[in-house]
């Protein structure tokens, strides 16, 4: 299926004041996933930009993305798949991810996934095929940042009890929110607090 | 192996916190700017890059070229046909000397339209610079 030109015409309906702040927000924070890696960083902007430009047909190596208005209205939605889908891809990327990319002294290619998704297990694989030195750093970035979170919790109930549902993958905040009883705003809070404590 | 199950843990607790943080619904542009601020992601250099990038591919919009040539008088669609039939026998380099010479300085958004050159197809190339052709056309008539 080629890039379906009409697409464009609804395009222009577009309120890209609106959409492109939020999807920017999102790719911020999906690129945040690999901060542990220490030295591999994924651009949120390059991620956003990338997939504004596929969906008007002229994304990378002739990609693109057709959005289908009338299967999904929400384009902010259809987006941010998009955006999972080249954060996924970047990963995929590092299969063949030099070790020397990753400040380290081998030169070797390592596989790190099996498949594109970012399971804990893909990340374990791509821990132990590092060099040791990294390996070490890694898991200390990973320590690190494990502490910074629950201490962020500090003693306040619900930020803890929210900590303790991210530690169980639960990642959507109206799940965390009927999980542990509370308004989904006051989620919001806890998790922007959580944030601002570990980046100190 | 304890410390291995502590190291899973961990990822799945930044990763998912990463999600979570994702999912928030901003309700205003203010929020949505501060939260990329403290991430240290400038936002409007990023709509700039954007809005660059808009006015070179939002030229798909037959109406608004049609509305355009009715206010100028110009019929900007024959344009493309004159140009197309221009183009249609230039070499690859020629396309690409000619799409430099209309092209603003590189930038992000630029980048994005116009990755490698050289490695897109004839075809494609074209194409482009057809669009380029008519967008400088139809500023030119939206100056007048």
């Amino acid at each position: 299926m080629s890039f379906n030109t009409s697409i464009i015409k609804d395009l222009e309906d577009v309120d890209w004041n609106y959409v492109y702040p939020r999807l920017l927000r999102y790719a911020t924070y999906k690129c945040r996933k690999f901060a542990w890696l220490g030295t591999v960083t994924f651009d949120p902007e390059s991620i956003a930009q990338e997939a504004v430009a596929l969906i008007y047909g002229c994304g990378k190596n002739g990609n693109y993305r057709n959005w289908d208005r009338s299967k999904c209205p929400d384009i902010i939605k259809f987006l941010k798949g998009v955006v999972d889908s080249l954060v996924s891809h970047e990963y995929e990327k590092m299969k063949t991810f030099k070790i020397e990319s990753l400040d380290c002294k081998k030169h070797t290619d390592v596989d790190i996934s099996h498949d594109p998704d970012f399971s804990v297990m893909n990340f374990m694989d791509f821990l132990s095929a590092a060099d040791p030195a990294k390996e070490l750093e890694m898991k200390e970035n990973i320590s690190q940042m494990v502490k910074s979170i629950r201490n962020a919790a500090g003693e306040n109930k619900y930020a803890k009890l929210v900590v303790s549902c991210l530690e169980q993958g639960i990642g959507k905040p109206r799940e965390i929110a009927d999980e542990i009883g509370i308004d989904v705003t006051e989620v919001y809070q806890i998790l922007r607090r959580l944030r601002e404590k570990i980046s100190k | 192996m304890k410390k291995d199950e502590e190291i899973k843990k961990g990822i799945l607790l930044i990763s998912t916190l990463a999600d979570a943080l994702a999912e928030i619904e901003c309700k205003t542009q203010e929020e949505i700017q501060l939260d990329l601020k403290k991430e240290r992601v400038d936002l409007n250099s990023s709509m700039l890059s954007l809005n660059k990038f808009l006015r070179l591919n939002s030229i798909g919009d037959e109406k608004k070229h049609e509305r355009l040539a009715k206010n100028t008088g110009k019929a900007l669609k024959m344009g493309r046909k004159s140009i197309a039939e221009k183009i249609a026998g230039w070499s690859k380099d020629k396309i690409i000397s000619r799409i430099n010479e209309l092209s603003p300085e590189p930038d992000a958004v630029y980048s994005a339209s116009c990755r490698k050159l050289e490695d897109k197809n004839i075809k494609d190339l074209a194409s482009f610079l057809e669009d380029l052709e008519i967008s400088l056309q139809k500023r030119k008539a939206e100056k007048k």
